[in-house]
């Protein structure tokens, strides 16, 4: 179960961050923005060959005592973070790519909408949908 | 572990002593290929071994479950002789290898060192050496377990090669036997591992047999290998923690369950330890100790591997699930050990990567920065659960922890002291506290990991708050501001601003206080609590500042107030109005703002901006200034993203575009000139914004309101300036001032303009009393001095002036004098004078022109100029008529304006001539609308050659809006051309042309007896179509005492119309006329019916000069000018046949017909 889902455009500003409901919401701002510095690392540490198919999913970007922090960069350079509880077990390196996969989907779909302009917040409401869901499901 | 496998070694000891150095270091000079069951890569080993004497004593038991002590190999050296060997060593041999079959071990070599064979005689008979005695006795069913080895001790090539194959031999024999030897002992690893579920197993016991394979695998140099021993214990221990969480207890975990009392961190300076070994196998240690062993080793391995960063990673793993274990398990141990335990473990992980740096520094510097992290965070934990933060005093309660805490760590390295002085005062905790964000800050940055970093700055600058060094705080704060500004990240930004508000209260900065504060209440991010409380804050402050704080504080007031509407009611305004604008803004604060004065600043409009043609300057007539559409230009709200997106100017640049294929327009429409750029993406541009920080504009030039209360969300604020100046200006800025703030909102935009017009001064000079002036009569008038933008004193002089004689005088006032008073008045007024108008008729030009007239006032800087029209009163023309000899002029007399003009006793006088007046005597009226005409009849005339006569039209007349009333005169002057006077008899015309048609006339009435109602055709006589007419030409000359000077030679010709008439014979011809008349005649055929006119015909003088083309009529064009019906000349040949017409019938519809076909 994912306690933040975060959506970051290319130029690094959150475009869309659902958290659990908390006292301090903000923190998981604070690891998202924070867990960018991994990203951009692993983004770059990519060669720069253009034909490279980059592996879009980052894996593990750093764990913290109580929160594991994943990664995804999709070709557009749009990141999608989640962070997990540590104590969760459960949620294995597959079941993460799976939530990433659908993650992407849902982004994907979201961008279809000719009325959605690149670069804006996102207020889709099937969007959010796809992410609380995969906040709930245990 | 440095252990090496163990191979005994037999038979003759001193000789095994002499090459024992060569062997040790031969083994491991070529490595060996591995190959490996269960489908394991093969690996490259480099074969080690410690050679030990043979003794029957430690051959191991087979079921001995030992790897690493246990012998593998055996060999039996020998360099005997065939005798010694019969003698003894056989016997030797035989008794080793029983005792080898005994523990059935197979791994067993028998080396026979011999001298060079090529030195020994010729052997005479074959197989008698004694490797063929040992091959024969021992080695019959394994021929490789036997090897000779030449000349051990020289260096030749042949002993080299010797030794190779023993070597070859040796190392895969040795294989063999580990090979055997590990998959036994894995067979039965993995027997007991499948035993663990079943009671009574013990994890510790099984920890024992794996890692024995681990330290067999290290052993034979296989340290990755031996790695994955570890990491499957690790993850089978995680994995029973997990289940044992979970509800599924095993008894061997109850051990690791106990209150634990020891926190001592992680120690890495062992590679092993063996004390800590011996308590893991009999399950004596405590869950941390336990994983602190564990790591050690994995953590030895990676280190032997040079891969100390991988340490570093891993390090996090181990200390966070450690912790997880020790939660998951409800061990019991004092608050604040764990962190302990984390903060030296941690810190022993940085020493010794530290040590074991093999130039990975970068590499590693990714962890232990993390790791720095987190061990500053623990330690943190501790200072807050010890209350050794600052700000706070430990209770005896918390002095006595720290006394237990203290009490848990054993000594181990240099960082257990440091944590136990950390832990020992405030003070010394602050020094190490602090000691590690720098660490942590310094390693982040080192790997450009700024937000990290900042993060940390963050927390440093809350614990700088704590320790009141505020100033020090207000940098990190700044500085994560700025970054999170930067990457629109405004949530976090305003977080950290609330910090920030809090940090510059504490030291005492109002100034940046406030600015911070206003921010923070208007935050959207924030609660509305945190926003109240800093609203009253700001209050607070500015309420006291009035005693401390000098002067106003500038705020970037762009996120506080937005402006989202900026509407003029008239766009165009003139000098001195007043202009209003209706600001819609968007409070942010949480109360309502109570401003003093709210100002919006005018700057003029960059000429590239202009919306419309720049018309300020030409002087309006004053209705047409109210522009009934008020413009608005609405501002794009500032959200946190929209600077990203591009706005679009207000106008886009477009121009037609057509396609054209040959010559043909195929495609037109209209494109736009720079759409690439307009079009351009937008999304991949970096954002580059950066704060600027507020620049107060120039306000001298502002809209303003005072006294406003800005409610929370929108209001409609009216802001009225008078314009001073002119120009066209957009909004620049806008300005609330509240006590001693001022919030500066930039307003960026170009399409609202505000134009201020200037007027001059202008006049008018209307007639009073009738449309137009009119020169010669003097008139009433009414000047209208429109003053613009000028005001007048009062008492003015002004004066009217022209470059003509134009007279003007005021009413009332003397004759002659141009000069009047205005009264004092303000811009954008009149002034009106009535004044009198004259112009004398002989200044005025015949054409009705503009008059230029000035109007002088004093004290202005240049006289108001105007141009004024001035109508001649009447106009005449002339012109003579001619009635055979009988010659009249016509005088007509119109008017230019639309003023009467009452005309009377008109006369025309020559010098030469007499004229009777035709008209009866009265008085007449002339007006643009009414002409009138005066003929005389030319008379006598005086004695004289000339042939032209001056004459002279004078007539009387007055105006109703004359204003004196008086008689004038017109006079007009006329030549009549061309007369030619004698004494006694007047004729003036020269010749007389006629011509007419003769031949069978048609008597009408025969064939129109049925149309005897119409009396006139009855008289009518008729020509018919088709037939030939003869045309009778004949010119007379008439007064005879013309002949002198009229021209004799004259020339003719007859033109037509030719769908009218044929004509046939010469239509052209010179004559003479002297005093008879001179007839032709020519044939003429008329061709259509109807009412016709005869011919035309025209004569003209000869001209003298072109004789010799006589017969050329060319000339007959230039005769007509000079000689014809037209010009002044008219009337010298009286044509009197000119609208002669005939009558002309149809002719009957028979094949005749052609014979008209000419």
């Amino acid at each position: 179960m994912a306690v933040c889902v975060a959506v970051i455009a290319k130029e690094n500003y959150p475009l869309f961050i659902k958290t659990t409901p908390t006292d301090n919401e903000l923190q998981f701002y604070y690891t998202v923005h924070t867990s960018l510095d991994v990203v951009e690392e692993k983004i770059s540490s990519v060669g720069k060959n253009v034909n490279d198919l980059r592996e879009l999913y980052l894996g593990l970007l750093y764990p913290t005592e109580d929160y594991k922090v994943y990664g995804y960069v999709t070709n557009t350079k749009v990141k999608f973070v989640v962070v997990v509880e540590s104590s969760n077990t459960a949620l294995r390196d597959n079941e993460i790519r799976t939530m990433f996969k659908k993650l992407h989907g849902a982004y994907v779909d979201m961008l279809c909408n000719p009325f959605y302009t690149p670069g804006d917040n996102i207020v889709s409401r099937q969007f959010e949908n796809v992410v609380l869901g995969m906040m709930q499901q245990d | 572990m440095e252990a090496k496998p163990i191979i005994t070694c037999h038979g003759n000891q001193t000789l095994f002593s002499s090459i024992h150095p060569q062997v040790v270091n031969g083994l491991p000079k070529e490595v060996c290929e591995w190959r490996r069951s269960y489908g394991r890569a093969p690996r490259s080993v480099q074969l080690e071994g410690s050679f030990v004497p043979y003794d029957p004593d430690i051959l191991p038991e087979e079921d001995t479950k030992t790897l690493v002590s246990r012998p593998y190999f055996h060999i039996y050296w020998t360099d005997c002789d065939l005798d010694t060997y019969k003698q003894s060593v056989r016997d030797d041999l035989a008794e080793w290898q029983a005792a080898l079959k005994a523990k059935n071990i197979p791994d067993w070599l028998i080396v026979v060192v011999i001298p060079d064979e090529s030195k020994v005689k010729a052997k005479l008979l074959p197989r008698s050496s004694v490797i063929d005695k040992v091959r024969n006795d021992f080695c019959s069913k394994q021929p490789e377990r036997s090897i000779v080895l030449t000349e051990p001790l020289k260096t030749e090539p042949k002993s080299a090669e010797s030794w190779h194959q023993f070597f070859q031999k040796l190392r895969s024999l040795l294989l063999q036997a580990y090979n055997r030897h590990l998959n036994k002992y894995e067979e039965n690893m993995r027997g007991l591992r499948e035993r663990r579920n079943e009671p009574g197993w013990n994890y510790f016991e099984y920890f024992a047999v794996q890692e024995e394979l681990g330290f067999m695998l290290e052993v034979l140099g296989l340290r990755e290998d031996a790695l994955i021993q570890y990491d499957e214990l690790d993850a089978m221990f995680d994995q029973f923690v997990e289940n044992h969480a979970s509800g599924a207890m095993v008894k061997w975990l109850s051990p690791l369950l106990q209150p634990c009392h020891s926190w001592t961190g992680l120690s890495l300076a062992k590679p092993l330890d063996f004390d800590l070994r011996d308590r893991v196998k009999r399950s004596q240690t405590s869950l941390l100790e336990f994983r602190n062993y564990l790591f050690c080793r994995q953590a030895a391995l990676l280190f032997a591997m040079g891969r100390a960063w991988e340490v570093a990673e891993r390090s996090f793993d181990f200390l966070h699930n450690t912790v997880a274990e020790m939660k998951a398990l409800n061990v019991e141990l004092p608050e604040g050990a764990l962190q302990c335990w984390e903060v030296l473990s941690g810190l022993e992980v940085l020493a010794a990567c530290q040590k074991h740096d093999t130039g990975q520094v970068d590499k590693c510097a990714i962890f232990t920065a993390h790791l720095w992290d987190h061990i500053r965070n623990k330690l943190k934990e501790l200072g807050q659960l010890c209350s050794l933060m600052p700000g706070t005093t430990p209770t005896s309660q918390q002095l006595s922890q720290v006394v237990d805490l203290k009490a848990g760590m054993v000594y181990s390295a240099d960082h257990v002291d440091k944590l136990q002085e950390a832990l020992s005062s405030p003070s010394a905790f602050k020094k190490h506290y602090l000691e590690m964000c720098e660490l942590a800050m310094g390693t982040f940055k080192h790997i450009s990991r700024f937000r990290s970093s900042r993060m940390i700055g963050r927390e440093l600058a809350s614990f700088y708050m704590k320790i009141s060094e505020a100033q020090k705080a207000e940098v990190f704060l700044l500085d994560a501001i700025k970054m999170y500004r930067q990457e629109g990240w405004v949530s976090l930004a305003h977080a950290t601003m609330r910090e920030l508000a809090t940090c510059q209260k504490q030291m005492g900065n109002s100034h940046r206080y406030l600015k911070t504060a206003c921010e923070v209440a208007c935050s959207r991010y924030l609660s509305d609590t945190e926003r109240r409380l800093h609203y009253d804050g700001v209050m607070s402050v500015l309420d006291e500042s009035k005693y401390f704080l000098s002067g106003t504080v500038t705020v970037d007031g762009s996120g506080l107030v937005e402006p989202q509407q900026l509407e003029l009611l008239r766009p165009t305004v003139k000098l001195d109005e007043e202009v209003t604008m209706v600001l819609q803004l968007h409070s942010n604060f949480p109360q309502p703002l109570t401003c003093q004065l709210l100002q919006v600043s005018l700057s003029p409009c960059p000429s590239a901006h202009l919306t419309q043609s720049d018309e300020i300057n030409v002087a309006m007539p004053a209705s047409s200034h109210v522009h009934s559409q008020p413009t608005v230009a609405s501002i794009h709200r500032q959200a946190s993203v929209s600077s990203l997106r591009k706005t679009f100017p207000s106008k886009i640049g477009s121009c037609a575009m057509y396609e054209r294929r040959q010559g043909k327009v195929i495609v037109a429409g209209i494109t736009c000139e720079n759409s690439h750029e307009l079009l351009k993406r937008t999304d991949s541009t970096p954002i580059t914004e950066t704060p600027a920080t507020p620049v107060k504009g120039d306000y001298s030039h502002c809209l303003s309101a005072s006294d406003v209360v800005l409610q929370p969300g929108l209001n409609d604020v009216e802001l009225k300036m008078k314009t001073t100046t002119e120009g066209v200006f957009v909004p620049s800025q806008a300005c609330v001032h509240m006590k001693s703030v001022e919030m500066v909102i930039p307003l960026s935009v170009t399409d609202l303009q505000l134009r201020v017009a200037c007027y001059r001064p202008s006049f008018t000079l209307v007639p009073k009393h009738s449309g137009d002036f009119v020169a010669g009569i003097e008139q009433a008038a009414t000047f209208t001095l429109n003053l613009g933008s000028q005001t007048l004193e009062s008492a003015t002089s002004a004066r009217l002036c022209s470059s003509i004689p134009v007279r003007f005088s005021t009413v009332h006032g003397p004759e002659g004098d141009s000069s009047f008073t205005l009264p004092a008045q303000g811009p954008r007024t009149s002034v009106e004078v009535e004044v009198r108008v004259y112009l004398p008729l002989d200044h005025a030009s015949s054409q009705s022109s503009f008059t230029p007239i000035e109007c002088v006032v004093d004290g202005w800087p240049e006289p108001v100029s105007q141009e004024v029209r001035f109508l001649q009163p009447l106009r005449a023309t002339h012109r003579i008529y001619t009635a055979r000899e009988t010659k009249y002029v016509q005088i007509t007399l119109s008017g230019d304006s639309n003023t009467n003009f009452v005309i009377t006793s008109p006369e025309l006088s020559s010098p030469v001539a007499g004229f009777t007046f035709l008209n009866p005597t009265q008085e007449w009226s002339v007006s643009s609308k009414q002409a009138v005409s005066f003929v005389w009849q030319l008379e006598d005339a005086k004695d004289g050659e000339e042939l032209d006569i001056a004459a002279t039209f004078t007539c009387q007349f007055t105006c109703e809006v004359d204003l004196t009333r008086q008689v004038q005169k017109f006079t007009y002057d006329c030549r009549l051309s061309h007369f030619q006077v004698s004494v006694s008899l007047l004729y003036l015309t020269w010749y007389i042309l006629d011509y007419w048609l003769s031949g069978e006339m048609l008597p009408a009435a025969a064939d129109l007896k049925s149309h005897e109602t119409s009396s006139w055709k009855t008289k009518m006589a008729g020509y018919k179509a088709g037939v030939t007419y003869t045309f009778n030409v004949s010119v007379t000359p008439v007064g005879s005492h013309c002949s002198a000077v009229r021209p004799h030679q004259l020339a003719y010709k007859v033109t037509t119309d030719s769908t009218a008439w044929a004509l046939s014979g010469k239509t052209t011809g010179v004559f003479s006329v002297s005093e008879k008349a001179y007839h032709t005649q020519l044939k003429a055929v008329p061709l259509a019916a109807g009412f016709c006119h005869l011919p035309r015909r025209c004569g003209s003088k000869r001209d003298p000069e072109s004789v010799d083309n006589s017969d050329s009529v060319a000339s007959s064009g230039d005769a007509d000018a000079q000689f014809g019906y037209g010009g002044t000349e008219r009337g010298r040949v009286y044509n009197a046949s000119l609208a002669k017409q005939v009558h002309v019938f149809p002719t009957p519809t028979t094949s005749d017909m052609e014979v008209t076909m000419l």
